[in-house]
């Protein structure tokens, strides 16, 4: 829409000036911003909790929740009535199951309880579909390496199958996945994480961990992950089983997903390690670990 | 209602229904003039960049408050403008301790017609116009670099349309009076 018809030089060179300021890529401009609207919502909403309960006798309200909480854990012990008390509280993204507690490859590995002080007999099992399956099987302390990167629930392998079909695994000197998760955040997201070890140093951030493998159903364009790199992070692209993928390393940073639905799905990791991101036969595909670009290409071949 | 402004209508309230595809709707359509505004502001894309990002986030959060069948533009890019004038505060601290890393989306293009027109250059438009106070810099801004109508302007200033052409002018002869003071051996140009 242009409503001047500048006559005048001056008025001329700012409708000029104007018009050359642009958006090299309006869509990943987009996406970024969105990302940081929702990181502002997320810290509103928390602002907003913090601020009631300040704003309230704070003694009252931790009575009133050590109430709540020993109703649920009474509650909870029953293995019927976890269904009912999980509509009834209106949890969102709270599942509560029996059975099929997911195994691991990895003794200790397996899941444990988080915050929770639930304490449940037989197989029964707590899972967030947005945080890590807990279970009162396992001690406190066995925490499945990678739990703190909120990369969903973990799973069997059989579970990481079903979640991705085209899934692929790696054959490596490494040997198996120390944990594997799937998260509906992409739909679809299915990581396979190793614990560090010798010749697999373990991130700055996480320092058990050495090496994340993760796959999800992608649109294919992995040109806006880009959108959220910190300031500091480099990217380079790269060619990788024939396709364009990135390079990442510099800042830690994390990624803002495009999923199956075309919706922007921003990943909730925050890694200090590099980065190789690439999408093949509609599947998109992440290594992260602190390998080289040359070592983490060469993990590629071994991707079957 | 224009259909335009019924269409965004919807948008916003879907947007406050949290419907984030609404509102990266709105942020796809407006996220131009919001950079070219914040430009303007700022006299900086990078800055802008970051100061049309966070506009386009206080905006989302003060959704509540948008009058339901207002259009948006004025009212985003009020808000726009505001991030813009208070991030070149803090921008000021920051720009001599560490080169801008993250000027990834915006530009500004080369011109084919670089110097020519008016006799000045693109640095030398953007430091005369950053150099005015906030008012002048926003009329500007809207009308030139948001190609906003007068009443689209008068919105976002919260004045009378008839206001809005006064108000250009004057500022338009206080950015001609800067320029000659920067060049003038080239003022007869402007």
């Amino acid at each position: 829409m242009t409503v001047h018809s500048p006559i005048d030089p001056l008025e001329s060179a700012l409708a000029d000036l104007a018009s050359r300021v642009d958006i090299t890529d309006v869509d990943a401009f987009t996406a970024a911003t969105m990302v940081k609207v929702r990181r502002g919502r997320d810290d509103a909403r928390r602002r907003r909790t913090f601020s009631v309960v300040r704003g309230s006798n704070a003694r009252q309200v931790l009575a009133v929740a050590a109430a709540i909480l020993l109703v649920v854990t009474a509650v909870l012990a029953v293995p019927r009535s976890r269904d009912a008390i999980a509509d009834l509280l209106g949890i969102d993204g709270l599942r509560i199951r029996s059975g099929d507690v997911p195994a691991t490859s990895s003794p200790g590995s397996s899941a444990v309880t988080s915050s929770s002080t639930f304490s449940p007999t037989g197989s029964s099992t707590v899972s967030s579909t947005t945080g890590p399956t807990v279970s009162g099987a396992a001690p406190f302390d066995a925490a499945a390496v990678g739990r703190d990167l909120a990369l969903g629930s973990e799973v069997s392998l059989a579970t990481a199958r079903a979640t991705l079909p085209a899934l692929r695994e790696l054959d490596s000197a490494y040997g198996p996945p120390d944990a594997m998760y799937r998260s509906d955040r992409p739909a679809g997201l299915v990581s396979f994480v190793w614990r560090a070890r010798q010749g697999l140093a373990g991130s700055p951030t996480a320092p058990t961990v050495g090496l994340v493998v993760q796959q999800y159903p992608g649109s294919g364009d992995v040109s806006y992950f880009l959108k959220t790199l910190s300031p500091g992070s480099r990217a380079r692209e790269v060619t990788v089983e024939g396709k364009k993928g990135y390079w990442v390393d510099g800042a830690p940073h994390s990624i803002a997903y495009v999923d199956a639905r075309n919706a922007f799905v921003e990943d909730t990791v925050r890694w200090a390690s590099n980065a190789l991101v690439w999408a093949a036969n509609g599947v998109t595909h992440r290594i992260e670990s602190s390998l080289t670009q040359d070592e983490a290409v060469a993990l590629v071949a071994l991707l079957k | 209602m224009s259909d335009e402004t019924h269409e965004e209508t919807t948008l916003v309230e879907r947007a406050r229904g949290g419907d984030d595809d609404a509102y990266g709707a709105l942020v796809k359509r407006y996220s131009r003039d919001a950079v070219r505004v914040a430009t303007a502001i700022t006299g900086s894309v990078g800055d802008a960049e970051d100061a049309a990002q966070t506009a386009f986030v206080k905006a989302y959060l003060a959704l509540d408050r948008f009058r339901a069948g207002a259009p948006v533009r004025p009212w985003l890019m009020r808000i726009v403008a505001n991030e813009a004038k208070n991030s070149r505060r803090s921008s000021q601290r920051r720009e001599r301790l560490a080169e801008r890393s993250h000027e990834r989306y915006c530009v500004i293009a080369p011109s084919a017609e670089e110097g020519a027109i008016a006799g000045v250059t693109t640095t030398e438009l953007l430091r005369a116009v950053a150099r005015l106070d906030h008012r002048d810099r926003s009329v500007i801004a809207f009308r030139f670099f948001a190609e906003m109508s007068e009443a689209e302007t008068a919105l976002a200033l919260d004045c009378a349309t008839g206001t809005v052409k006064s108000r250009l002018s004057r500022a338009m002869a206080r950015l001609r009076a800067e320029l000659d003071a920067d060049l003038p051996a080239a003022g007869g140009a402007r």
